[in-house]
């Protein structure tokens, strides 16, 4: 089992369009995946119209994953289970307070899944905090949008030092370009720039897409309302591009 | 994702799917998908071996096989639509059952089933889907309703079975198509190619040894239009074969008969077998081709291509002459008759007709035992392939006394002689199979123009005879066995006096 996080400080740059999509592609695609819906805000989980149950269980998230089992559900699609978020979502920092408990807890608890799923999605709210800190140290993968303008470049530069100053090993980070429109000079000259002083970017590219905005009218991933369109194969680019490191053993496509 | 929970329901005869409909809509938002209809053939061989043992075989229109283990579809597999035999049906696990269960037989398709299903998802109010369904109908005999959870959403499942509740629908075990079928009537009896004969140790044997021949003789009528249809192979054997064992019953209880009746009816029989035989000596090469194939070098290849299509004319000839025969009105005189005779009230008694045909078969099957023990214990390297084979057909008659008398014997002990015998059985067979197939082959030999045609067959002449003798001394180890002091035991023991 993999666990790969949508991960990035900066709001707004489609850590949960690409959450939504690359579990919808993983499931199609014969893997077993559920998709962890961390921010409060319950955004992943508006997509795939699950709603939490009423219960504040977000206070017992991190003692037993069978408390988890309990709140997933699933989606409209076979394979994909969903884990919707809940609000009580937001004191998770609290609860991880400890240092110890950010090194382990999440890893810890995502663990007891691994006999279910082949993979997890976790989408994460956009901050960089003791939660964040718990999914570093629990993701196989941490993919982080990065839209190609200067403060983006910035952002994605201060992750970099956060991990250097940790000392986590930056070779999970995986970041890709969102939101791409090709048409500005800016994202151009900014990707070129980009690509050549930070190695691990995907060749996969998310462009900005009128069908990923109307996701949120229609309530699914992109591939079911608009599946010719480029959107739509541009998540399944970025799969196949992480198909290899996210493979199960054995299993073949 | 664990195990979907399911739960089935057999729905009232006049419910339709607008009553679920109606019954599921006061939940959420019903979807219902078209009706899709679909036909599943039944397909086994002729004799229905797959369905006697227990299994289920079927085609969709499309050409998916699918072999049923437990009630579900344990193999699956795309098969070509002209696939017949199991060796046209791609290498799978599928295909190796087949190849277990039917043999040389073909395929064809013995019962047809309709299935009509519709699927359906209900949703909620944000028009997330909560739980799925499924309408099904089975050849307008039975409708069910499948209902699968999702995940999360037990509430919504329970309400969901409650619903069907009220509309009639009772709780059943998940639909176990064999089982149904076997209660449907749509699957046609099989065919018992080796008895029983429903006879009973202690009545007259005339009588009964005339009831089995009549069996064995409608029996061997039941292959004559797959003979006609050229169907497969394996109608010109077991017409061959049901006609044998008929004229070997015949024989073998002779005294138990009115004295002209075996000879009588045994005319008969040779002038109805006819051009079979020819045909079925053809059909055994073309069967065994790609195993000769393999035995030439490649220069030989060509000789032996012409030699197979020479064979293929030669069967065709065989196969047309055979179907005007069982055209006849002549063949259809020979039938009567022979049933006439079969019928006929003896004018007098004959010695053993009144005999307990239990008695009568125990002291056949253990004299012939004993004599082919004393034979088979004089056998030594210096025995002439003659005498082997004469020991083979003694073999042969004293299977089918087993055969035929089967019902009258505790199956198990049975069993382990049958075993010991068909061991012997099969080592003698091959013997005699290619000292066969040697006399076939030089025949095309003798009557060949082409050069490379006859290199070819002295080619696979020479092989033939490297593998009889290996064989042979296969066949004299194996008739040591089956002398030994416990086998001859065992056989006094189940059929001496004081046996079975
Ligand atoms: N590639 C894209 N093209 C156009 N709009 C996008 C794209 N990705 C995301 N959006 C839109 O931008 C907004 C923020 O995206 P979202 O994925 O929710 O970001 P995050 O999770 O990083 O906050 C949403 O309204 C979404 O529909
Ligand atoms: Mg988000």
């Amino acid at each position: 089992m993999k666990v790969v996080a949508c991960y990035s400080m900066k709001g707004g740059v489609g850590k949960t369009a690409t959450a939504v999509n690359l579990s919808y592609w993983a499931a199609a695609q014969g893997l077993k995946t559920l998709l962890i819906d961390l921010d409060a805000q319950g955004a992943s989980s508006f997509y795939f119209r699950v709603k939490p149950g009423r219960k504040r269980w977000g206070k017992r998230f991190f003692q037993a994953y069978e408390t988890l089992l309990e709140q997933i559900r699933a989606s409209d699609y076979e394979g994909l289970d969903v884990l919707p978020a809940h609000l009580s979502f937001r004191n998770f920092d609290a609860l991880l307070a400890s240092l110890e408990k950010r090194k382990s807890r999440l890893r810890r608890i995502l663990k007891g899944l691994r006999r279910e799923y082949d993979l997890i999605v976790l989408d994460c709210p956009p901050s960089i905090s003791h939660l964040s800190e718990a999914v570093f140290n629990a993701a196989d993968l941490i993919l982080v949008p990065v839209i190609p303008t200067t403060l983006s470049q910035r952002t994605f530069e201060q992750l970099l030092a956060f991990f250097a100053d940790k000392g986590y090993a930056d070779d999970a980070v995986v970041p890709f370009f969102s939101m791409v429109q090709r048409q500005k000079a800016l994202h151009k000259t900014t990707m070129l720039h980009m690509r050549q002083r930070h190695k691990g970017f995907l060749q996969a590219v998310i462009p900005f897409a009128r069908d990923i905005e109307n996701m949120g009218e229609h309530r699914a991933p992109v591939a079911v309302f608009a599946a010719r369109k480029p959107a739509s194969k541009a998540y399944l680019a970025l799969f196949d591009e992480l198909w290899p490191r996210v493979r199960p053993k054995g299993k073949k496509r | 994702m664990s195990a979907s929970a399911e739960a089935h329901y057999c729905l009232p005869q006049d419910c339709r799917p607008a009553d679920v409909e109606a019954a599921l809509g006061a939940l959420g938002h019903v979807d219902f998908a078209s009706l899709r209809r679909e036909q599943l053939d039944v397909v086994d061989n002729f004799p229905g071996d797959i369905w006697a043992d227990g299994g289920l075989l079927t085609r969709t229109r499309s050409g998916e096989l699918c072999w049923w283990h437990e009630g579900r579809c344990a193999l699956s597999l795309q098969a070509p639509s002209e696939a017949r035999f199991w060796w046209e049906v791609p290498a799978s696990p599928l295909r190796e059952q087949l190849q277990r269960c039917i043999g040389l037989w073909s395929l064809m398709t013995r019962a047809s089933v309709g299935l009509a299903r519709k699927p359906l998802v209900l949703r909620n109010r944000d028009d997330k889907i909560v739980v799925r369904g499924e309408w099904c109908e089975l050849a307008q005999m039975q409708t069910r309703f499948r209902v699968t959870a999702l995940r999360g959403y037990a509430a919504e499942f329970a309400r969901a079975c409650e619903a069907l509740e009220r509309i009639g629908g009772t709780l059943v075990e998940p639909l176990d198509l064999r089982q149904w079928l076997g209660t449907s009537g749509l699957v046609p009896q099989g065919l018992e190619l080796k008895g029983p004969y429903g006879i009973e140790a202690g009545e007259p044997a005339g009588a009964a040894v005339r009831r089995m021949a009549r069996s064995m003789f409608e029996l061997a009528r039941r292959f004559e239009g797959g003979v006609i249809d050229d169907t497969d192979s394996e109608f010109v054997h077991q017409y061959r074969v049901s006609l044998r064992k008929l004229r070997s019953l015949l024989t073998l209880m002779k005294n138990t008969l009115p004295p002209d009746l075996p000879a009588r009816a045994k005319g008969e029989l040779a002038r109805m077998a006819g051009a079979m035989g020819t045909l079925r000596d053809l059909d055994v090469f073309l069967l065994d081709q790609e195993r000769y194939r393999q035995m030439l070098p490649g220069p030989f290849q060509p000789g032996f291509d012409a030699l197979i299509a020479q064979v293929r004319r030669d069967r065709q000839r065989a196969l047309s002459a055979t179907r005007r025969q069982l055209r006849s009105t002549a063949y259809a005189r020979r039938c009567d008759q022979l049933l006439q005779l079969l019928d006929a009230q003896p004018e007098y008694a004959a010695e053993a007709a009144d005999k307990a045909v239990g008695r009568v078969a125990s002291a056949r099957i253990l004299k012939r035992y004993k004599r082919i023990r004393a034979a088979s214990l004089r056998v030594d390297a210096s025995t002439p392939d003659a005498q082997i084979h004469a020991i083979r057909i003694e073999c042969k008659k004293l299977r089918y006394m087993l055969e035929f008398f089967a019902e009258l014997y505790p199956r198990s002990r049975l069993k382990t002689l049958s075993r010991a015998l068909k061991r012997l059985q099969d080592v003698l067979g091959r013997f005699n199979d290619v000292s066969v197939q040697q006399g076939f082959l030089a025949a095309y030999a003798g009557r060949s123009q082409d050069d490379a045609q006859r290199a070819a067959i002295h080619g696979l002449i020479a092989v033939l005879h490297q593998d009889q003798l290996g064989l042979r001394d296969q066949a004299e180890t194996e008739l040591q066995q089956f002398a030994q002091d416990h086998v001859a035991a065992n056989f006094s023991a189940m059929f001496g006096r004081n046996g079975a």
